[in-house]
């Protein structure tokens, strides 16, 4: 492999594990960033300059964009206390997933026939609009799906049930004395 | 035209929050009349592929420049007019009891994308379209799950949202090693080219991450930690979709569709597939019998039934096929209704603990009777759907010589019929409780959508040679045709 390659890959999975591991959330969400942009140059400098397109746009730009506004709106008051299993589960799953990549997936994956190869030749607008028009019909529901749910968890909190229920039979009782 | 069962809730969905400002009740209006809609579109397929073959819809033929190409086989079309009918009377039902939780507008929006989203994944012949459908039914259901703000559905939703990453992450990897192995995305194409790879350790792996992941959406055990939490802290109507449908098309659906169209359902995915069925079947029946919690013991109860559809899809052959696809119809049909009926029970007494209830149906008498309808379906009384369906099941292990899965099926059903009419007997039966003794039954909307269920329930019971015929049959034949088996007519003409 590239030493390059090897050196962003190695800075973007230290960013992930900086990531998961940072108290404040707004630098989390920076640190998630930042991975985001290096794996942009890397699939750029793997001649896969539309995913890295994607990824430096949807990932590193609109995703952060949600992640901080929604952080940002949050307000301050009551405090939860952090779970700390995903401490000591985190680094297993990490050795884990290093073990498999080195034992297995190299060996499986470097024995596959490539049969994709790929074609310089088709546009951008091509691959989009002429030959993934479906994927670019779901993406368009999936940002929906992002934007409505933002929308459902920071609206104003409604009347529970029993609140609603409460108000409904006072009121009846009120009319009921008039 | 197939492409309108996506685009037309997808389309409705982005238009409501801004409509919503011309009347309170238009986005209730609008979600009825889409799901409405769709389910006459579903319908209108109805007797157009007994043969097994597939209709193909393609953009080209409508001049329109973009490569649009979707299909509909009896399979696909069986979960189009299940997702179409549990909508519909899902979206009733919201009408009322989603009133309380404030922005309907939004609520609308997010439950058609998730119903388009469904659709979608139904409706294409492409594998990465099917994880992106996936997503787009996913992340509408994350959302829904906590629609209530409320910290259990917000905890529940991160736990489901957290596994669900894990999931869709291992498909998505499985999906490429297909691609760099085979060249395409193509389902009807990849069948022959997978099935003939020399790579069958890469090919082996894929097959397992498919299971484990789709597995998972689906909840089967021990894939099923997310589902006792996300589905009982749904709103009612969410968790009515939740256990009715979503965990059908993300899980089943595409499972299937992978396992039997391009794997051509191997050995020891069926042997493993009826193994993972029957723990789901009975884990799922005992968890349920410990439970307080109304939502949460139909929670497990779904897995337990889910188990009873993996086992029959498992085994293969076209009267365990047959049992399992009617199973999956009839189980969205009861389960849609029993979520349905806890909802109404909280709404009216303003809890869903059974140790708090008793007596209701006193005072709903509507609740009461088409709760014990969907006691009597669920647990296999007939002359009831899941009669059927579940008889076809425990008659194709027969047939197969499993007598032992045979009875344990026989004896889980037994055990379904016990927790069930447990709470009949706790929450429904008897003399009303004091603090009870003031509640109401349901507005109008609720009462329809579960009545108009508890009597689907009977009909399809009462007419299950034409159901079987007309809507089941076709899938029936879709799949045998997937792995080379011949299909039978089975039902009396």
């Amino acid at each position: 492999m590239d030493s390059i390659n090897l050196l962003l890959l190695i800075l973007l999975t230290g960013f992930a594990c900086i990531t998961v591991f940072m108290k404040d959330l707004i630098r989390a969400a920076l640190c998630l960033a930042f991975m985001s942009a290096l794996l942009a140059v890397l699939l750029y400098r793997m001649s896969s300059p539309y995913a890295a397109v994607f990824e430096l746009s949807v990932v590193a730009g609109l995703i952060t964009v949600l992640f901080v506004s929604t952080i940002a709106l949050t307000k301050e008051g009551e405090t939860a206390k952090e779970a700390r299993w995903p401490i000591y589960v985190f680094p297993l799953l990490l050795v884990l997933f290093g073990l498999l990549e080195i034992l297995v997936m190299k060996n499986l994956v470097s024995s596959a026939p490539i049969t994709v190869s790929s074609n310089g030749t088709v546009s951008f607008g091509t691959t989009l609009w002429g030959i993934r028009s479906i994927d670019m019909l779901g993406q368009i529901a999936v940002i929906f799906g992002g934007v409505f749910g933002v929308l459902a968890l920071l609206r104003e909190r409604p009347l529970s049930l029993r609140q609603q229920m409460d108000a409904e039979r006072a009121k009846e009782e009120g009319e009921a004395l008039w | 035209m197939l492409l309108l069962l996506i685009v037309i809730p997808l389309a409705v969905a982005a238009l409501l929050p801004l409509l919503q400002r011309i009347g309170k009740r238009l986005p209730d209006l609008l979600a009825t009349l889409t799901t409405g809609g769709t389910l006459i579109l579903s319908l209108s397929y109805v007797g157009r592929m007994a043969s097994g073959s597939p209709l193909h819809w393609d953009s080209a033929t409508l001049g329109i420049p973009l490569h649009l190409s979707l299909m509909v086989d009896g399979f696909s079309l069986l979960l189009l007019i299940t997702i179409s009918l549990i909508s519909l009377f899902v979206s009733i039902f919201s009408i009322r009891y989603m009133d309380h939780y404030g922005d309907k507008g939004v609520y609308c929006a997010l439950f058609l994308l998730m119903v388009s989203g469904m659709n979608g994944l139904v409706l294409t012949t492409d594998l990465f379209n099917m994880y992106v459908f996936l997503e787009v039914a996913a992340v509408s259901s994350y959302a829904l799950v906590a629609f209530s703000q409320k910290q259990d559905g917000i905890e529940a939703a991160f736990k489901y949202l957290m596994l669900s990453a894990v999931a869709t992450t291992g498909i998505l990897i499985a999906i490429s090693f297909i691609y760099l192995t085979t060249g395409t995305l193509a389902i009807a194409g990849l069948g022959q080219m997978v099935r003939s790879s020399m790579q069958t350790g890469l090919i082996s792996l894929c097959l397992a991450i498919f299971l484990m992941g789709f597995g998972l959406k689906a909840a089967i055990v021990p894939f099923h930690a997310w589902l006792p939490d996300a589905h009982p802290s749904a709103p009612a109507p969410i968790s009515a979709m939740l256990s009715g449908v979503l965990i059908k098309v993300s899980g089943i659906y595409a499972l299937v569709r992978v396992v039997y169209d391009i794997f051509g359902l191997p050995p020891a995915i069926s042997q493993a597939m009826i193994l993972l069925g029957v723990l789901s079947m009975v884990a799922g029946a005992l968890l349920a019998l410990g439970q307080n919690d109304f939502k949460r013991m139909l929670a497990y109860s779904s897995i337990s039934q889910i188990g009873y559809i993996v086992v029959g899809l498992g085994l293969g052959t076209p009267l365990g096929i047959m049992g399992g696809l009617f199973h999956l119809f009839n189980h969205a049909i009861f389960k849609g209704l029993l979520f349905l009926d806890a909802g109404a029970t909280e709404y009216a007494t303003g809890t869903r603990e059974l140790d708090k209830l008793g007596g209701v149906s006193e005072r709903l008498p509507i609740t009461g009777f088409t709760t014990t309808m969907g006691t009597f379906a669920i647990a296999g009384v007939p002359p009831f759907n899941g009669f059927w369906s579940k008889l076809f099941i425990i008659l194709a292990l027969v047939e197969a010589g499993r007598y032992g899965v045979a009875a344990i099926a026989v004896a889980t059903s037994i055990l379904t019929l016990w927790y069930f009419l447990l709470i009949q007997r706790r929450a429904f039966f008897g003399k009303i409780i004091w603090r009870l003794e003031r509640i109401r039954e349901v507005p109008f909307p609720m009462a329809f959508a579960t009545v108009s269920l508890a009597l689907i329930c009977l009909a399809v019971g009462l007419l299950f040679p034409w159901v079987t015929r007309e809507i089941i049959q076709p899938g029936v034949a879709s799949l045998s045709q997937a792995i080379d088996i011949k299909s039978v007519a089975w039902v009396a003409p």
